[in-house]
């Protein structure tokens, strides 16, 4: 793990699960929004909501991770290969709610039929960029300045 | 920000205060090299030692450096905030993706 000057931050991660079912099922799990919408959260408090959807080479999905009526984060998937029953391979844009580049990752996915079921390797190679939680501080330190500064004034 | 009442200054306040000044941003730039001596960084500045250490307990105010004695030298080095901003946000990421994968397996158990 290496930083740079330009603000940026690159990690590779590989994840590996097993599945007691066949691998059209795996697939479907993907390709089929109804199916990934059921799956496809961080976590149990994180709302996933579609307001795009192409799950097709070129193809774009638009979703937003929400926490109530909070926006975590707006995600924008593209799909650059696709291979049923074989392989995904798409990238997540990640953007704060207000519109700010947290990160890119592109996420690899491998399929391979087992006696068992579904072996799946998921490959992540995210870059973390120095943008909305960065930019967020900087504003918020330049408001309490400025206030700072008014109260000296009047003072 | 929830200083502006109490008029103490935060952290980040501090921060900007030890950025707006060339002496200590110049600091910053070398010690992204790495640690150094407050010695070896004052070298290349004409003023005396004990005002170029007012620049660095600044700096140390604003969380920007830390310090530490090593025999007769303080040792000054960068503390990289951004850096674990960042790698905090890749971690949250990629904790993310086994939770999803988890859910994956559950959805398959449950038999969809």
């Amino acid at each position: 793990m290496t930083m740079t000057q330009t603000g940026m931050l690159h990690r590779t991660t590989v994840l590996e699960k097993s599945f007691g079912v066949g691998v059209a099922k795996v697939f479907a799990a993907w390709a089929d929004l109804d199916k990934r919408s059921q799956w496809n959260s961080p976590s149990d408090e994180v709302v996933i909501k579609y307001t795009e959807d192409d799950f097709s080479v070129g193809g774009k999905d638009v979703s937003l991770c929400l926490v109530g009526d909070q926006i975590l984060a707006e995600v924008v998937g593209v799909y650059h290969d696709i291979v049923p029953e074989e392989r995904i391979v798409y990238t997540e844009i990640i953007k704060t709610g207000e519109g700010f580049m947290l990160g890119i990752s592109q996420v690899s996915v491998g399929f391979t039929a087992t006696e068992a079921g579904t072996d799946m390797v998921v490959t992540l190679q995210t870059v973390a960029l120095a943008g909305g939680e960065i930019i967020d501080e900087v504003a918020a330190g330049w408001t309490a300045s400025m206030g700072k500064l008014e109260e000296v004034l009047a003072g | 920000m929830a200083n502006l009442n109490t008029g103490a200054p935060t952290q980040i306040d501090l921060g900007f205060h030890a950025l707006a000044d060339a002496t200590r941003r110049a600091v910053i730039e070398k010690l992204h090299e790495g640690e150094a001596a407050a010695t070896e960084l004052a070298e290349p500045f004409d003023m005396a030692l004990p005002s170029f250490m007012k620049h660095l307990r600044v700096l140390e105010a604003g969380g920007l450096i830390s310090t530490r004695k090593e025999g007769r030298k303080r040792m000054c080095r960068l503390e990289r905030a951004q850096l674990a901003r960042l790698s905090g946000w890749i971690n949250a990421y990629e904790a993310g993706w086994q939770n999803r994968l988890d859910r994956l397996d559950a959805f398959f158990k449950d038999g969809e």
